[in-house]
This record gives structure tokens, sequence and C-alpha cells, in this order.
């Protein structure tokens, strides 16, 4: 009597976790579609001033101080691109760095270009290429002016790809996310500045 | 027979119970601050915590803030005020009658979700405290700027420990640049004398410029 009183008593206890099992598994579900979200477009402010020079420029998040981007398209077809940060003002102007490009290559300032304590600026090179400098203008590291993403990341991780930078979580930390070989997507990083430290997260940006 | 239809009624009643257990509407953004009653908190020579790391926090002044922000729309647009949030593509629109007046990327719920749902600003804050989770995900920030809560703690404001705008990254508000949290918390409206404050409409997606589609919206009792 007393076993058969107990298998009656396990049998609701299962049949009770079973339908919150079930339940939890339903509104999970529901919430991972809901939760899934698109990249948005980078917004920059571009204007012409004469027909071969176009600038563009992106403020930092505390809307101090502004990364701004010159293209001068030269007579051969290629251009000169020159990156400078300045405080809000115009002031403190700092020269970053300057690319000379084929026809065919492109620089962009990313929306979320600036770390949140403005000390550096990333920029797209060809699309989602990140190179990353300091916003003073000063190398990031002793015999480096800049550093490049997808070549440190190629280097260091050779399971996953890279596909693009999205932005800052931290002062130092980029969010980094990669494809796998079968092109579907990989697991999202931090690419630590300037130690270039790559740490694999467990959630997908 | 009998023992398996009481089974089977056994099985969907805990079924039912564990769905509105499971999916009830959010009740807290910020685990930990969301038990105290909001209020202005400005804390200079502070250290914030996000993701295990601390974060330098910005120096407010007050005194500043009496320099006049560039508040949106205020020589061109007319009619009623509107803030919608979409979720998809993570993008704030504010509209003035037809004018859009903003369009921004921000950042909502990552770590806990953002209610869908038609709302108003109820109380506006210069800046507070945000405090939540645990273990890794702990985080506790001073001096949150530009905070206009619309539905319990759930709150549009400035985020300055990160620039991931157009990406999830909050604990259930929505994340803006400093910069547009300012700009937007000048020109939306707290409520005043019995009149509620700005409609702000959070959609799982939104088209321009005022179809809000909305699958699950919270109800407001």
């Amino acid at each position: 009597m007393k076993i058969q009183n107990l298998i009656i008593i396990l049998a609701f206890l299962a049949l009770v976790v079973a339908g919150l099992t079930a339940s939890y598994m339903v509104v999970k579900n529901i919430e991972g579609q809901e939760t899934q979200s698109s990249a948005t477009p980078h917004v920059t402010q571009v204007q012409s001033i004469p027909p071969n020079i176009e600038t563009s420029s992106q403020i930092s998040p505390d809307g101090t101080k502004l990364l701004s981007m010159q293209i001068t398209l030269n007579a051969n077809k290629t251009k000169t691109i020159e990156f400078t940060t300045t405080d809000e003002d115009n002031s403190n102007r700092k020269k970053i760095y300057t690319a000379f490009a084929k026809e065919n290559e492109t620089y962009t300032l990313p929306f979320n270009a600036w770390s949140p304590d403005n000390k550096y600026v990333f920029i797209f090179k060809n699309g989602q290429e990140a190179l990353v400098f300091m916003a003073d203008g000063e190398p990031i590291l002793e015999d480096k002016l800049y550093l490049d993403i997808p070549k440190i990341f190629a280097e260091k991780i050779k399971e996953y790809f890279y596909k693009e930078t999205t932005g800052w979580a931290s002062n130092n930390l980029l969010i980094v996310n990669t494809v796998k070989q079968d092109s579907s997507k990989g697991p999202s990083f931090w690419f630590e500045v300037p130690s270039k430290a790559i740490i694999q997260l467990s959630s997908q940006f | 027979m009998r023992l398996f239809t009481l089974a089977f009624v056994l099985f969907l009643v805990s079924f039912g119970l564990g769905l509105v257990i499971f999916s009830k509407n959010p009740s807290c953004a910020n685990t930990i601050s969301c038990k105290e009653n909001p209020r202005v908190k400005i804390e200079n020579n502070t250290i914030g915590i996000f993701m295990g790391r601390e974060v330098p926090v910005p120096t407010i002044d007050t005194l500043a803030d009496t320099a006049t922000p560039n508040i949106l729309g205020v020589d061109a647009a007319e009619g009623e005020k509107h803030i919608y949030v979409d979720l998809a593509t993570q993008t704030l629109y504010a509209y003035q009658g037809n004018t859009l007046v903003m369009k921004t990327p921000i950042s909502s719920g990552r770590w806990g979700r953002t209610p869908v749902g038609n709302f108003n600003i109820w109380i506006k804050l210069r800046a507070t405290r945000m405090s939540g989770g645990s273990g890794a995900d702990y985080y506790n920030l001073p001096n949150v700027p530009w905070v206009m809560y619309f539905y319990r703690d759930f709150g549009l404001h400035g985020a300055y420990w990160h620039n991931n705008f157009g990406y999830t990254m909050s604990h259930g508000c929505v994340n803006m640049r400093p910069i547009d949290a300012r700009d937007l918390f000048a020109w939306a409206d707290g409520p005043e004398k019995g009149k509620k404050g700005t409609p702000v409409s959070i959609c799982d997606s939104f088209i321009e410029p005022n179809t809000c589609i909305q699958k699950n919206p919270v109800k407001i009792k």
C-alpha cells in the first residue's frame, strides 16, 4: 500500500514537472524569436565641398569630440583620405591617419566609432574591416599606428572567421561577430584594445 | 482509463500554470535599484560596474545644464509628440505631428526583455543610479543621465558605459547615446497638470511614420 502511494505521488510530481518544463520551453522559444535583432545602418553626415573633396564626421557619444574623414579624389582616380579628431568646436585638431586608396577601396566612419571614454576610434575599410586608432593621433602600440582587427583575428582564431565589428562593449572592448566555415553565424568575441586579447562570448550580438 | 484522463488534466493544468508563471510581464528592469522609489541621484567621483569591469563615471555638472540644449523641432514642428522604439532594427523615432525630429540607433534589452506596449513617460530624472543582475551579470551604474521612465522602472536614458548602439545591450531599458538622450530629454514631456507625459510605443517592428507592430503588448491596468 505504501509503495502504491509513493508511485502515485511520484507520477503526480512527474506530470507537474513535465507540464512546467513544456510551458517553460514554449515561452523561451517565443522569447528567443522575439529578441532577434538586425543591424542598423551606420549614420554619418556627408557633405560635399569642391567636387573632388568629400567630408563626413562622427560625433562621440557624449558630444564632446568629432572624428572627421576627408576624401580627396585625385586626377589618377586614386583617393587620399585623411582622418582627424577635434573637440566639438573644431579646436584641438589631431591627425589620426592618412590613407592612399585605389579607386575601388572604401573607408567609412561607423556610428559607434568612438570608445565610451573617447580614447580610441575605429574606422571601416572596404566595408567591415575595422582599424583601431588612438584618438589623440599617437601610435596605438610602440611600433603600430593602428590595430587591424580582421588581420589579428585571423592570426589568433582559426575556427571562426571575422565578419564585422559592431561597437564598444566598454572603454577598451570591441565586439566582433564571426561566421563559421559553412557561412553560418559563429560566436561573438571581445577584442581587447590594446592588449589584442580575444575572448569568446557565450551570447551572439 | 480514468487514470489517464486524470494524468492528462494534471499535465494541462501544470502547463497552463507554467505559461502564466514564465510569460508574465517583465516587472522590473533593474532588479536591485527598482526596489527604491525613483529619484534624482547625482554621485560624482564614483566608479560604476558593468559586465564585471569597473567603469569611470562621468561627472555631472547641473550648472552646465543651463546652456540651451539643441531642442528637437523647436522651431519647425507642431502637433502631438510621440516616441517609437523599433526593437527589430534597434532604432528610436521621435515625431512631433508628422515631422520626424529624431531617428537614432538605440540598445534595448539583451539580458532582460524590453516590454512591448504603449506607455507614457511618467517621470523624468536628470540622473540616477541603476543596479541589478548578479554574478558576472551584476551592474551598478551611478549618474545614468537623462532618464525618462515609461513603464515601471523601464526607461529611455543615456548610456556612458558602452557604445554599441544598434544592438541589444541593456537589461530592459532603452539605452541611447548620452548626446541623443539629452536632446530627447529636453524635447519630451513628463506628466504635468493632469496631462500624461509624451507617449512611448515600444514596437516589435515599426513602419514609418506611425505603424507600430506589437505581437503581445503589455496591458496596463
